[in-house]
This record gives C-alpha cells, structure tokens and sequence, in this order.
C-alpha cells in the first residue's frame, strides 16, 4: 500500500495553484508569432527546441505532489483540447490560469461554491454562443492564413498546408513524413491509401524507390484467411494468361506466402500480397469499399464461398499500384461511379450523426479512402533536432486547417474572445445569487488574457496606448504584433479556427470550475 | 551399397514438382502434407514390390537418416511406402 498524503481547504489549493503556474507560465511564453521557445532535456539529455504548447505542457512533470496534480490538471484540460482540434493548448492553458488565479482572489467570499460552479459553466456557453455568432466559413485564400497562424508564423509551411487541403479537397488525407531531398514538397496521389506494406520484398520492381510498381493490376480481395495454395489457383491463372500482375489483399498462411515468394524469385508470377487494414466488422467494410473502388466482389467467410463458386469475376482492377515496405496506394482514373457517390452520401451523413468517437474516426478514414486524395508534406531539415520542431509545427498546423475547414474561422490573436468580453459585459445578469456572478464573471473577466498575454511576449508588459486603442474600437479589430499596425484582423489574415478557440474556452472553464470545488486533495506520499 | 532385409534407401533431395500452371510447389510450401516422393537407390532382399531406379512416396515422418561418404541418404522400411512410379513426371 502506498502511504497517502491528504490536505485539506486553503492549504491544498495553494499548492494546487502553485502546480497551475508553473506549467501556464511556460506554455504561455510560447504563445502568439513572438512567442519564445522552450528547450526541453530528453531522457538521454538531448536537446529539443520547441515553440509547441502540447510539448512543452508533455514535459512537465514536478517533484511535489500537490503541485505535480495541479500541473496534471492543467495538462490534461490543454491535452484535451489539443486532441479535440489539434491546436490551442496554450491558449487553453493561458485561459485556465487565469480563471484559477480569480478563483483565488474571491473563493473566501463565496458561500456556495456549487453555484459557483454553475456560473462558470453557464458563462462558458454563453460565450461560445457568441462566438458561434461571429464566426466564418473560409475560402482558399483563409486556408492559407489559417494554416500559416497555426504553423507558428512560418509561411511557406502554412502555403504547403493549405495547397495540399485544396488539392485533396475537404474529404482527403494531409499527413506528413521526412523528405528524402534537402527541400521540402508535396506529393498529392489520387486514389485511396492502405496502410499495409508489401507482403515479401521480393515482389520489389522498382530497386530505386525499393517498391513494387504494378500498371493495372488485377486484385483479389478476401476477408478470409487462404491455407492452401489452390484456393488462390482461379486468380493466379488469369493473371498469367493476360500476363497482368495480381494484387492480393488478404490473410494468408505462412505456406501459401511461402508458395507466392518463391514463385516470385524464380519470375514464375508477378504477385504482391498486402494483408487488410482493420480488425473485426470494420475490415469487412473497407474491404466492401474497396471493391466497390476496384470493382470486384470480396471473397468472404460471411457468403459462404468456397473454392468451388468463385471465378474471375471476383477480380477488381484498378490503374496504377504503388507498395512500398510501409504503405500501398491504388490510384484510380476513372470517371465517377454512382454507387461510390451514394456510399460517400451516406459515410458523410453518418457521420454528422454519430457520436462515438472511433466509429467516427472509422467513418472519416472510409471516406477519405473512397472519395480524396491523399497528400503527403515530406519535410527535410539540417539536423534531426530542426527536423522534430518543423515536424510538431506542421502537425498542428495540419491539424487546425482541418478543424478550420470543418467549423469556420473566428478573429485570431485573442481578438474573438476579446470581442465577446466587450458584447457581453454591456448584458447584465440579474436574480443570481452572489456566488453564480462570482463564477460567471470571472470566465467574462479571463477572456482578455490571450490577447494580454501575446502582447506580454512580445513588449514585456501591456503598454497603455495599445490598450486604450483596441477597447475603443469595434469588433474584429487588432494588432498585428508582425508589422506593429491596427486593424482588421480577419483582413490582416489572423484568424484561428472557431472549434479551436471554442474547445479552449470549455477546457479552461472546466479547470476552474474543478479547482472552486476543491477541497481537499489526497496525494501519494514521495520517497525521499 | 546394398540394402538388407526390409530397408530401403531413398535420396534425400527433394523432387521438385509443378502445378498445372508451371508454378513451383515445394514441400515447404506444404508441411501439412505427410506422404512426400523420392527416388530409391537400393533395396534388401525382403522388399517385393519396389525396385532401385523408381519413384516412391513414403511417410516422411517413420524414416530416418544415414550418411554414406558426406551424402545424406533416408532408410524407410515396405510398410512405409504407399505409391511406387517408375518416373516422376507420370500422374498417378
């Protein structure tokens, strides 16, 4: 049994509070384009230099317990909106510490911290409404913009980004992967990605790339696991006699690969084999779409075939085949197909409805594979320190053109939440008890440190004319700290994407609202 | 060399066969198949129906090895043997 620690009232906040400080106060020097960056100890004490909130929030880990729950508090409320949106854990992280100090100021006022609680949950939805007001669906000019705020500033990267999302189109895959060359590119394929490698080197035709490169191949596609070679005798002889090379997806047993490879080494076929992605009913969907591309039929266990009632007429086809030791893409030609359009119809509706988050993640990865494209960013960078700061960068910036796309823009820079202070502080609430204002106000009152902050990292502290200049005016108005001028902000292209700024506000708010109802903590007791 | 009795000496190198297609099917490919074919080089003065010079399918599993000057051979006894062929090629 671990010896416990327990601390009650006062006591046990501060220490909390304390845990708060120190991680928002690193996180928060990144924040904005003069954001600073951070150098992080690895375990083996290398350096990495990062300008990334998620990383730095990762690393944080404190020697006093109390103080270590506090930090792991605010870690995981910035985590969750990073996981959310893919973007706005410092400013998540800014909001939280912010409203945490404020509990602190009044918390011995309060008389009923419950309803304190209901405060700041109330004033939270009150200002996404708001938002959701004021926000914008974009164009492929803002795309741009969106994805050159998110990648910390850096233009060229965010231009990458944001061409790659219009090629793709909303539907496509964006990832990411270390350049061969000094320069970094993208490459857009058009057609669906399987996240399977070839089955045995052998099949290896292109020695430059080292992959296997098929022009109109035929596939063969099963859900069931072949143990015997002469299960695979029907696609293997129109294969020879059409002299086209076969691809096969499907499980199969050591000895039937063992048959394919060697009659790949001594050039008696031209085959590869790829094992499914997915485990259970999923696989069988993505197989379903997957003949559905290639047109063929899936070979499956559920239809009761056997070796008997399968022919030719099961092999699908497509264009181009690519496979390399970790992915396979199939690239398609030809025109639309209306049941593939229904099918894409149907996954896009679906997943409008469905809450369950992996059943939508299921759904995305189905439509991206049937309906876009894939690109893929390849980074190069001089060191491998460069290379893994570029790499966090482009995530997050991929991450919050997407979240950009789905939901819309709002002003970037704090300047949205900033103009939700104004709106709403003018609308008084009446017939609350003292403790819902207190709770309410205090999220009201946060909404400017974003904004504070990012001025702070820039000038060292909020200069007064700044200040008074941006108060006066209407909204979206700002400051762009780049060129040191006001004004528009959504013309000056600094913008932030609307799930980002509204997952930031519900974390940070649930941070707070915790910390008011806390009492007493119960630690593990630290060997000394 | 000569066999006594009941044994019979077979090669130890596999035969190897091909499909209808021209495609290579070797023992590796499948284990799960206990009859496996050889030639026979000698047999003792007991065995009636199988002569040195053919083909013969035995249980892989009952014989066992001997080597004669750095070349390894398989003794199996009569029961062992299920098929004889005078040539490889021919179907059974």
């Amino acid at each position: 049994m671990i010896e416990k620690q327990i601390e009650f009232g006062n006591d046990a906040r501060i220490k909390l509070k304390k845990g708060i400080d120190i991680l928002a106060e690193a996180v928060s020097l990144t924040l904005g384009t003069s954001g600073k960056t951070v150098i992080i100890e690895d375990m083996h004490g290398n350096p990495h230099i990062t300008k990334d909130g998620v990383t730095v929030a990762n690393n944080a880990i404190l020697s006093d317990p109390l103080e270590n729950l506090g930090c792991s508090i605010l870690k995981q409320a910035s985590q969750k909106t990073g996981m959310e949106a893919g973007d706005g854990t410092t400013t998540s992280c800014v909001l939280a510490k912010s409203m945490v100090d404020q509990v602190f100021k009044g918390i011995d006022l309060v008389n009923n911290v419950t309803d304190a609680k209901e405060g700041i949950e109330y004033a939270a939805k009150k200002v996404i409404e708001i938002l959701e007001k004021s926000k914008i669906s974009i164009d492929d000019d803002k795309l741009l913009e969106v994805a050159t705020i998110s990648a910390n500033g850096d233009r060229e990267i965010g231009k990458m980004i944001s061409d790659a999302y219009i090629k793709v189109g909303s539907n496509g895959v964006v990832t990411m992967d270390e350049s061969t060359t000094k320069y970094d590119y993208t490459e857009v394929t058009k057609g669906s990605k399987i996240n399977r490698g070839y089955g045995t080197p052998f099949s290896i035709n292109n020695f430059r790339s080292k992959s296997v490169e098929y022009q109109n191949p035929l596939i063969l596609i099963s859900d069931m696991k072949i143990d015997m070679h002469e299960r695979l005798l029907f696609a293997i002889e129109p294969s020879l006699k059409e002299k086209r090379p076969l691809l096969i997806i499907s499980d199969l047993d050591d000895r039937v690969k063992l048959f394919l490879s060697q009659n790949i080494n001594k050039k008696k076929l031209t085959v590869n084999f790829i094992s499914p992605e997915g485990i259970g009913i999923k696989r069988f969907e993505l197989l379903q779409d997957l003949a559905l591309l290639t047109g063929g039929k899936v070979m499956s266990q559920m239809s009761g075939d056997s070796i008997q009632n399968i022919n030719a007429s099961y092999l699908g086809s497509c264009d181009k085949m690519i496979s390399n030791a970790s992915e396979t893409i199939l690239v398609f030609e030809k025109e639309e197909n209306a049941k593939i359009a229904e099918v894409v119809e149907w996954i896009t509706q679906e997943i409008r409805l469905t809450k369950n988050k992996s059943d939508k993640w299921h759904l995305e990865d189905r439509l991206s594979k049937l309906s876009g494209g894939v690109a893929t960013i390849k980074l190069s960078g001089n060191s491998e320190v460069e290379l893994k700061e570029k790499k966090d960068r482009v995530d997050d910036s991929i991450h919050a053109t997407k979240a950009a796309l789905q939901e819309g823009i709002v002003a970037g820079g704090g300047i949205a939440l900033l103009d939700v202070k104004k709106k709403i502080s003018k609308a008084s609430l009446r017939g609350h008890s003292y403790s819902f204002n207190f709770g309410y106000n205090l999220v009201i009152n946060s909404l400017s440190a974003p904004f504070e902050q990012i001025i702070k990292n820039a000038y060292g502290d909020y200069p007064e004319d700044i200040k008074s200049t941006i108060e006066k005016k209407r909204f979206n108005f700002g400051f762009n700290i780049r060129n040191k001028k006001f004004g528009n902000m959504i013309k000056m292209g600094i913008i932030d994407p609307f799930k980002v700024t509204k997952n930031a506000v519900l974390n940070s708010s649930s941070v707070a609202a915790t910390i008011a109802t806390t009492d007493c903590v119960i630690s593990n007791k630290r060997k000394k | 060399m000569k066999a006594v009795g009941s044994f019979i000496i077979v090669k130890d190198n596999e035969v190897i066969q091909e499909n209808e297609l021209g495609l290579i099917v070797t023992e590796q490919a499948d284990k799960n198949i206990r009859y496996v074919i050889s030639e026979v080089v000698t047999c003792g003065a007991d065995v009636k129906e199988v002569h040195a010079g053919q083909f013969v399918y035995y249980d892989k599993i009952s014989g066992s090895e001997l080597r004669v000057k750095g070349k390894r051979y398989i003794c199996i006894r009569e029961r062992d043997v299920v098929v004889t062929m005078n040539d490889a090629d021919s179907s059974i």
